[in-house]
């Protein structure tokens, strides 16, 4: 019971984060808390938390995807392009847009698993290719706008919730059963901690490592689709943002950067986080380009608190 | 085979030196020191040259070897910082934001020499004391180097948009046409690559440079040897900065304006520079010398996709295969070389 304690603590103070901006917002800004503006920071947090999902997986390896936001970028474009604000087309781009993201994600995950190739110099060569590609696609162009289904999956209410609020505790829940009842979590878990330890434990972790990538690119893509959705649009650069928050998304969840620890429920607060600050910065004069300026110093401030609760765990062990 | 050119990848005591006695070990280190990495980069930088010599008649004047000086000085200067970063085994990502915040203040707050001069100072300082920042979060707590640089990078390009919103501004016109004029019959933009290769051959034989190579090569060994971690870690990241901010001004000066995205594209070549250059992403071996034949293949490059007639936009695309194909032909090298320095001395 201590060691739960003890292992959920900083989840546990990504929560209480929450609420603290939560109520910081309201005191700033009166009407922050009512209904219409949480339905907008959950959509716009949803975002985050969707590509935090793949690489709240990543970096349970140990490895990073630097990939995300050009894959992000990909799917949105590929699909206001191809689809022509047609939902009928649109239907069956999806599927191929995530099969893109999958294969993006497998390449990615054979470089790092089997070339040994290290993860940043593998996802970030990746992202180039795939940016370049987009340009020489787009040649350098915005890419049409969405279909109404996007628009309705991105935006739309089911009674008090937004569509794509559903999908993200659709997320939580396969995510979280995954890493926490099931022989892939406990093989992930083990294949951060100690890849020798793994292996000679039979654990594939080539296998691990790949299928990494490959939800982490399969989440990168879904993104794109949804975002496009929101924004109506698609153009080049959307994705930026996306490295960054989804680094700090992880990191205030309370997972280590070196692999072996952490959890989605904790990236879910970090994501409700990031969304409070987005909301929160604008009223206090801030411009947007803030935002960039608190991820840093929000992924900072996550990883020398994490390292030095390691730290000490393993001087008491 | 993969496995046996993965665990050459990482060559450390384990790899090369595990089990072995000193004498062995000493001829497998003198195999090492005769890397052949640098050679192949300059013999695919030589390639790439004369491609585009014979594409583009009239390159192969002091005139037109000036110009593409000046296209790749800011990408030299900053991957001569990046490269002693990686020679720590650890890596930069930063560079891309202090580059973007350097060329944001210079097209923002250069009006005239004076202010020139402040800024400049001002910009350098900011490398430094970034750099320091990386160091001190990296060799002091211990961080992670891609995950500290990576915030550090988000900070300056948030600073750097807040300075400058958009691309523009401008800066002096004699302060632009320097990278462009000649000095003593040799333009100036080949000028400051000699510089820059005599710092590095000038800083090769520092104590702090031998220091690097130890704690990249052997970090338990130079730690023994009463190499501290810390401080050598700091200067690494130290310089980086300030090469950073330098590039910074040769960005500014080659382009004439300001643009506060600008570093974001230049992180990854900076880093191909290093690798196609022939220095080991897990530390200890490579230089400069290679690294300025990583910089020459991948600005040739992009003068041979325009020559070819392509749009700009195959040079993004064709520098992150160059990286991923560098890192795994580097790999390659260095297993086979090892290999055949194994069956020697066996």
């Amino acid at each position: 019971m201590r060691h739960l304690m003890t292992r959920n603590r900083p989840v546990v103070a990504a929560y209480v984060l929450v609420l603290v901006l939560a109520v910081v917002g309201e005191l700033v800004a009166p009407g922050f808390l009512r209904v219409s503006h949480l339905d907008q920071l959950v959509i716009e947090g949803s975002f985050t938390a969707i590509v935090a999902l793949g690489q709240t997986f990543v970096i349970l390896t140990g490895g990073v995807d630097l990939s995300i936001p050009w894959v992000l970028n990909g799917a949105a474009v590929l699909l206001t392009t191809f689809a022509h604000g047609d939902n009928v087309r649109m239907a069956w781009l999806i599927p191929l847009l995530l099969l893109g993201g999958a294969v993006i994600g497998l390449v990615n995950g054979l470089g790092v698993a089997l070339l040994r190739v290290p993860p940043i110099i593998m996802t970030l060569g990746m992202s180039t290719v795939v940016e370049g590609g987009l340009l020489l696609y787009t040649n350098g162009g915005s890419g049409g706008n969405a279909p109404t289904g996007d628009v309705y999956l991105a935006t739309h209410r089911w009674g008090p919730l937004p569509v794509i609020c559903l999908v993200w505790i659709a997320v939580l829940v396969v995510a979280t059963v995954a890493l926490s009842a099931t022989p892939f979590g406990r093989r992930l878990y083990a294949t951060g901690l100690s890849r020798r330890v793994s292996e000679f434990a039979g654990v594939n972790t080539a296998t691990m490592t790949v299928s990494v990538y490959v939800i982490s690119g399969v989440a990168a893509a879904l993104a794109g689709i949804v975002l496009a959705g929101y924004v109506g649009q698609s153009y080049l650069g959307m994705g930026d943002p996306y490295l960054f928050s989804s680094v700090a998304a992880v990191a205030i969840g309370g997972a280590s950067i070196l692999g072996g620890s952490g959890n989605y429920v904790g990236t879910t607060a970090g994501a409700l986080v990031l969304a409070l600050l987005a909301a929160i910065l604008p009223i206090l004069g801030l411009p947007q380009s803030a935002l960039e300026i608190v991820y840093g110093c929000v992924i900072l401030v996550a990883v020398s608190v994490s390292s030095g609760r390691i730290g000490r765990r393993r001087e008491s062990a | 085979m993969i496995d046996q050119a993965g665990s050459a990848l990482r060559p450390g005591p384990d790899s090369s030196a595990g089990g072995i006695g000193s004498l062995p070990r000493l001829a497998l280190r003198r195999v090492r020191d005769a890397d052949v990495r640098p050679a192949a980069a300059w013999v695919l930088a030589i390639v790439f040259f004369l491609i585009y010599a014979a594409l583009q008649p009239g390159t192969l004047s002091v005139g037109q070897i000036g110009t593409l000086a000046g296209d790749g000085l800011a990408l030299a200067t900053l991957a001569l910082g990046q490269g002693i970063v990686i020679l720590t085994a650890g890596i930069d990502l930063s560079v891309g934001g202090i580059l973007s915040l350097g060329t944001a203040l210079a097209a923002t707050q250069f009006h005239g020499t004076g202010s020139g001069l402040t800024w400049g100072v001002v910009i350098l300082g900011i490398g430094i004391g970034s750099g320091a920042a990386n160091g001190f979060l990296i060799g002091w707590l211990g961080l992670q180097p891609f995950i500290v640089t990576l915030a550090t990078w988000s900070i300056f390009d948030g600073i750097a948009l807040i300075v400058l919103p958009t691309q523009g501004g401008s800066v002096p016109e004699g302060f632009a046409a320097w990278i462009g004029d000649s000095t003593a019959g040799l333009p100036n933009a080949i000028w400051a690559f000699l510089v820059l290769a005599a710092a590095w051959l000038w800083f090769r034989r520092t104590r702090l440079a031998r220091r690097i190579y130890a704690l990249g090569s052997d970090p338990e060994g130079a730690k023994m040897a009463g190499v501290s971690r810390t401080r050598t870690v700091m200067a690494a990241y130290m310089i980086s900065g300030l090469c950073a901010a330098i590039a910074a001004l040769f960005y500014a000066m080659q382009t004439a304006s300001g643009d506060p995205t600008a570093g974001d594209g230049l992180i990854l070549p900076s880093v191909a520079a290093v690798v196609i250059g022939g220095t080991a992403l897990f530390g200890g071996q490579g230089g400069f010398i290679g690294t300025i034949a990583g910089v020459i293949t991948l600005t040739t490059l992009g003068d041979v996709i325009f020559a070819f007639n392509l749009p700009s936009y195959w040079t993004v695309l064709a520098d992150g295969l160059l990286l991923i194909l560098a890192v795994l032909a580097g790999g390659g090298l260095h297993a086979l070389q090892q290999r055949a320095g194994r069956r020697s001395t066996s």
